[in-house]
């Protein structure tokens, strides 16, 4: 069996002689305890000033550090809800173009291009009898009120319109011989 | 030798006073501005709206992506990073990341999505500035009145241009210190001078006239395979420009991808022969100088002698015996040869030159020019008779519009313009733009009386396609034949139609010009029906009351 390398260390157990605190006690008179010099008051209280300064410094220090994190992120924030806006702003001005309100208007609510002239026509009753007034306007003049208005061309039918594009050829004949210059 | 030491000391002293306190803070600035480095930050370019407050061109914020080359610290895998995110080639970005620069640009004005994935990667040495992108959200409409502006929102053309010292602003940009090894010094010197955004302007122009028109022009110029064409609509009561359309558009959000020719604003750069347009001009001279009457008769016999020249008419059957309103409303040449010879050569001339036709009009937009016409001195009378019907002098269709306005509203010039305010981002009116240029050219009498010759010549004239029930419309039709190395083309046409309505009050002229036509080419024929149709839709947009029999 080899040895310990090392020897075990020896506790020490030192006893010492109980203390006879009440006879002194009883036979000293109580010290008084020294105070401090004014000095080394006052020395203390300012240590005690620059710690509790140091420490509002360092507080106030951390919080502005914080604050001026978060207003940098709000910067960042605002500087993309910006760009976001612009971007919606782009989105509304190409939107409302001309060009795309005409294309939904003809193709899905079924507009058509108003026509020149109207033939606005309203039915009155006099003393029992229907009589028709019909005037001509157009569409610029004609007011809603008077939305009775009905579009001769399609009205026609079909011997009118046959009539009517008889009469514009024509037209058109005449006056294509006398439209040059 | 204590004697030259002291001098030598005070020399010495001397000069570190003359450092410190004379040069003190020449040098002080030198020596910030070797650490200091700007940051660009761009002003926002002003927004152009049309005359009804509708954005013709805005201005959004975008991300623009910088290196500072020295704070880069792996710069094989910052370039991979940025040529990924961007779609730009790795060797470019290399290249930039390696130069000697203290600033380089990686890729401007990139999208939000790019922007977002550089931000969160937050790559040493490569950041983010916010530019302003400019965008045309109606896309090509009034595309060569607006113009474009490039990548450092520098206007290029168009009122862009005209306009940029206002539109741009002033820039700011941001100094930053840092140390020697290129690193940002903490808590060190950071200036920022906020940019002054740019002021708005707003147009004359309205966007719905001027759709309308790029409409219809596009139509036309489709229908009858023409190679170009204008139109230009102007308010005769005080110049206003409302508005001005060329075929072809382009897309200034875009303006790269297309051929030069495309953004050339003929209306104003390019001039052509007027053709019979130009004979209202002629006849408001004859009668202001009492040369003509209504009276008068003139007779057409297809074509007449001048010198050893014979110069026919376009109905080379002749019109016989007419009076002046007839010549008129038969747009008959001999007729205009016989009042431009009553005229003479100088007072022709000096009528031209009052109509503003030999000078430039003014106009606030860039690259004007100005007709052409054979000097007074040189001009013969066969001069004067070609030039009776708008041929052998060249005008812009802007100096024509011009003139006709004047007939139109009873005799006054006025400066064409686009611009009609300017305006702070918070409405606030800077400066109002008016007509500077205000002559009398004609009496009233005399532009009233052509007024109603003119309406005749709609009603049952040349121009008899243009006409509306009611619309009390006047015009003149015109046809030109085009020069081509300085000879006139067979079969080359610049049809056209100007006219103006209502004619006892006139609020909207109207030039239509179809370049180079296929088929039909005369231009009651073609552009007649064009002006009607922009008249119509006109009329009814601007509220113009229509005058029927009984109504």
């Amino acid at each position: 069996m080899l040895a310990p390398k090392y020897a075990p260390v020896q506790e020490r157990v030192t006893v010492r002689p109980a203390r006879r605190r009440r006879a002194d006690a009883a036979t000293r008179p109580v010290p008084r305890r020294a105070s401090l010099p004014l000095s080394r008051r006052a020395c203390v209280g300012m240590l005690a000033l620059i710690a509790l300064c140091s420490a509002l410094v360092a507080y106030r220090h951390t919080a502005l550090t914080q604050m001026g994190y978060q207003a940098e992120q709000l910067q960042a924030d605002l500087a993309v809800l910006q760009r976001q806006n612009s971007e919606l702003e782009v989105q509304v001005a190409s939107l409302g173009s001309l060009a795309r309100v005409e294309q939904l208007a003809t193709t899905r609510l079924g507009m058509t291009r108003a026509t020149n002239t109207v033939a606005i026509a309203s039915l009155e009753r006099s003393g029992g009898t229907v009589v028709a007034a019909g005037s001509t306007a157009t569409l610029a003049t004609a007011k809603p009120a008077v939305v009775a208005a009905a579009n001769l061309e399609e009205q026609g039918g079909f011997i009118g319109r046959l009539w009517d594009l008889l009469r514009r050829l024509a037209r058109n004949t005449v006056e294509a011989a006398r439209s040059g210059d | 030798m204590f004697a030259l030491s002291v001098f030598l000391l005070s020399l010495l002293v001397l000069r570190l006073a003359w450092l410190q306190f004379v040069r003190g803070p020449e040098l002080r600035e030198r020596a910030l501005a070797v650490r200091l480095r700007d940051i660009p930050v761009e002003a926002k370019r002003g927004t152009i709206y049309d005359r009804t407050g509708r954005e013709l061109a805005i201005s959004i914020d975008v991300d623009s992506v910088y290196a500072i080359p020295s704070q880069v610290r792996d710069k094989t895998a910052t370039s991979v990073l940025l040529a990924d995110t961007l779609g730009l080639d790795k060797a470019f970005v290399m290249e930039r990341l390696q130069s000697d620069q203290s600033f380089v640009w990686i890729k401007r004005k990139i999208s939000s999505d790019q922007a977002a994935v550089l931000r969160a990667a937050g790559v040493a040495g490569v950041s983010l500035t916010q530019e302003s992108k400019r965008v045309y959200p109606n896309n090509q409409l009034a595309c060569h009145v607006l113009g474009f502006a490039g990548i450092d929102s520098q206007g290029l053309e168009g009122v862009e241009y005209q306009y940029d010292s206002v539109l741009r602003g002033v820039p700011g940009w941001i100094s930053i210190e840092y140390d020697a090894r290129g690193q940002e010094i903490p808590d060190a010197v950071h200036r920022y001078f906020a940019p002054t955004d740019g002021l708005s302007l707003v147009l004359t122009i309205d966007q719905t006239i001027q759709y309308i028109c790029e409409r219809e022009l596009a139509l036309a110029v489709a229908n009858h395979g023409a190679k170009a064409g204008s139109i230009l609509v102007m308010d005769p009561r005080n110049g206003e420009i409302l508005a001005m359309a060329n075929y072809p558009y382009y897309d200034p959000n875009q303006y790269g991808i297309y051929p030069s020719e495309f953004r050339r604003n003929g209306i104003v750069v390019d001039t052509y022969s007027p053709g019979s347009t130009f004979k209202p001009v002629v006849a408001a001279a004859a009668l202001e100088e009492h040369v003509v009457s209504w009276n008068d008769t003139f007779l057409c016999e297809g074509s007449v002698l001048i010198g050893n020249r014979r110069i026919h008419c376009w109905e080379t059957r002749g019109h016989e015996e007419q009076t002046l309103l007839q010549v008129l409303e038969n747009s008959c040449n001999v007729g205009f040869m016989e009042i431009a010879a009553r005229l003479g050569i100088a007072k022709f001339y000096q009528y031209v030159e009052a109509f503003g036709l030999t000078s430039r009009t003014g106009v606030d937009l860039p690259g004007e020019a100005k007709g052409l016409i054979i000097p007074e001195n040189k001009a013969k009378p066969l001069d004067l008779a070609v030039m009776s019907f708008g041929q052998s002098l060249t005008v812009t269709p802007l100096q024509l519009v011009s003139a006709l306005c004047a007939i139109a509203n009873g005799g006054t010039l006025y400066q064409p313009h686009v611009a009609k305010e300017l305006r702070t981002a918070d409405g606030r009116v800077v400066e109002r733009y008016s007509s500077e240029i205000e002559t009398s050219v004609i009496a009233a009498r005399t532009a009233a009386e052509l007024n109603d010759a003119l309406e005749s010549v709609v009603e049952q004239g040349t121009g008899r396609r243009a006409f509306i029930d009611g619309y009390q419309l006047a015009g003149k039709t015109g046809t030109a034949q085009k020069i081509v190395d300085g000879a006139i083309a067979a079969d080359q046409y610049v049809s056209s139609f100007i006219g103006f309505g209502p004619t006892r009050d006139a609020q909207v002229c109207a030039l239509v010009i179809l370049d180079e036509p296929t088929g039909d080419h005369y231009g009651g024929q073609i552009a007649g029906p064009v002006f009607r149709t922009i008249m119509q839709e006109i009329y009814r947009y601007l509220g113009i009351p229509v005058v029927t029999e009984g109504s």
